[in-house]
C-alpha cells in the first residue's frame, strides 16, 4: 500500500512538472477571431508584449475593419478536422453544419457519378485506384 | 517562457567572452590622438577582417584605406562622433578605426560605437563597447516554431507579433519589426504526418509572410504538429 501511494505521488509530481513545462514552452498570446470577407474565420494569436500594435497586425493581415471577437481556448473547437466549416456563433466558433452537409452531398454525388462511369468502362474501384496511384507517382518522378 | 529582451544583434566588442562575429577586438583610447585596437576579428560589411597584433591608429589622420583613422581630422569640443571599424585595407585584410559624424571617405565600415568629447576636446571615456557588432544580414531577422494542430500554439519565436490561422495548413506570420524590403529570404520545415510537410509561400510582404503546409505530393494543405520557419534579411 505504501509503495502504491509513493508511486502515485511520483506520478502526480511528474504530471505537475510536465504541465508547468508545457505551459512554460508556449509563447503567451491573446486570441481573436476575425470574420473574413469570404465568410471564413481567421484566428489571430497576438503575442503579448509585441511592439507592433494589434491594429497594425490586422492591417498587415488585410483584416482591418472586419468583425473581431476575443476568444478563450474553450471557444475554439478542439479538433481541426472541420476547419473549413468554422463560423462565429455569438462569442464561440462552431461548425457550419449546413455547409458541411452540402459538401458531403456533393462528395456523395461525385462518388456515385464516378462509380457509374467506372461501371460503364468495366473498371473496378481497386483497378482505378492503382491507375491513379501510378499516375501520381509518375507526375512526381 | 518567451520574453522580449535585449535584441540579439547587440553585443560588446570588449566583453570577457566575445560573441558572434566580433571576436576579441577591443577598441580603446588613452589620449585624444590615438586609438588602440587589440587583436581580434570582425565581419565588416560582409568582409572578414582580423588584426593579429595591437594596432595604434592616429585619430587625426584621414586615410582609412591605409589603416589610418579620421573621417574627421579635427577633434571638436563637446561633440559626439560615431566610431567605425573600417575594412578598406584590401591588401592587408586588417581593419582600422575611423570616426566622425559622417562616413565620408569610408567604403566598407561598421558602426561599432560612439564617442564624446568634453569642452577641452578630450574623450570622455577610455573604452567603448560596440553596437551592431553583428551585421543584420548575418543573423536571423525572425523565426518561429509552432504547433498547427488543435488550438495553434507558438512554442517559441523571435520577432513575431502574431500568428494567424487562416485555415487548414494556412498560416500568416506577422513580424514585430518589419523587414526593410520584401527581398528577405525565408526557409522552413515541417513535420509531415502524411509524408508531405513542406512549406510553400503564398504571400510575402515586409511585415508578414503567408505559408501553406503542403501534404503528400503537394496535393493539398494539412496541419502539422511541428512547423518551423526562419527569415533573414535587412531590417
Amino acid at each position: 500500500m505504501k509503495v502504491r501511494i509513493y508511486t502515485m505521488k511520483k506520478i502526480i509530481v511528474l504530471i505537475g512538472f510536465l504541465s508547468i513545462c508545457s505551459f512554460a514552452w508556449a509563447v503567451d498570446v491573446d486570441r481573436y477571431a476575425v470574420e473574413r470577407e469570404d465568410g471564413g474565420v481567421s484566428i489571430v494569436s497576438y503575442v503579448k508584449g509585441s511592439t507592433k500594435s494589434f491594429e497594425k497586425v490586422l492591417e498587415d493581415n488585410g483584416l482591418s475593419g472586419r468583425p473581431i471577437t476575443a476568444l478563450s481556448d474553450a471557444d475554439i473547437p478542439k479538433t481541426r478536422a472541420d476547419r473549413k466549416y468554422w463560423k462565429m456563433s455569438g462569442k464561440k466558433i462552431v461548425i457550419n453544419e449546413f455547409e458541411k452537409q452540402e459538401d458531403l452531398l456533393k462528395a456523395q454525388q461525385l462518388e456515385s457519378d464516378k462509380t457509374a462511369i467506372l461501371e460503364k468502362l468495366k473498371i473496378s474501384k481497386e483497378e482505378y485506384a492503382k491507375l491513379n496511384q501510378k499516375s501520381i507517382t509518375a507526375s512526381v518522378n | 517562457m518567451f520574453s522580449r529582451g535585449t535584441p540579439v544583434r547587440k553585443s560588446y566588442l570588449g566583453e570577457a567572452v566575445p560573441q558572434g562575429f566580433a571576436q576579441g577586438a577591443n577598441v580603446s583610447f588613452d589620449t585624444t590622438t590615438t586609438f588602440t585596437v587589440s587583436p581580434g576579428s570582425l565581419y565588416i560589411n560582409g568582409k572578414y577582417r582580423s588584426n593579429s597584433a595591437t594596432v595604434t591608429v592616429p585619430s587625426t589622420a584621414d586615410d582609412p584605406a591605409n589603416g589610418l583613422s579620421g573621417a574627421v581630422t579635427t577633434i571638436g569640443a563637446s561633440a559626439t562622433n560615431n566610431v567605425y571599424a573600417v575594412a578598406d585595407q584590401d591588401s592587408v585584410k586588417t581593419f582600422s578605426i575611423s570616426y566622425g559624424t559622417a562616413t565620408t571617405g569610408l567604403t566598407n565600415y561598421r558602426k561599432i560605437g560612439s564617442i564624446k568629447t568634453d569642452i577641452n576636446s578630450h574623450f570622455t571615456s577610455r573604452d567603448f563597447f560596440t553596437i551592431h557588432s553583428v551585421n543584420n544580414k548575418e543573423v536571423a531577422g525572425g523565426w518561429v516554431r509552432f504547433d498547427g494542430t488543435g488550438t495553434i500554439n507558438i512554442n517559441d519565436a523571435y520577432n513575431v507579433a502574431s500568428l494567424t490561422d487562416n485555415g487548414t495548413g494556412d498560416y500568416t506570420i506577422t513580424w514585430d519589426t518589419d523587414f526593410s524590403s520584401v527581398n528577405y529570404a525565408v526557409a522552413g520545415m515541417a513535420y509531415g504526418a502524411t509524408c508531405g510537410g513542406y512549406l510553400s509561400i503564398t504571400a510575402q510582404a515586409v511585415g508578414t509572410i503567408q505559408i501553406i503546409n503542403m501534404n503528400t505530393f503537394g496535393l493539398g494543405a494539412e496541419d502539422s504538429a511541428i512547423i518551423t520557419l526562419i527569415a533573414l534579411g535587412d531590417q
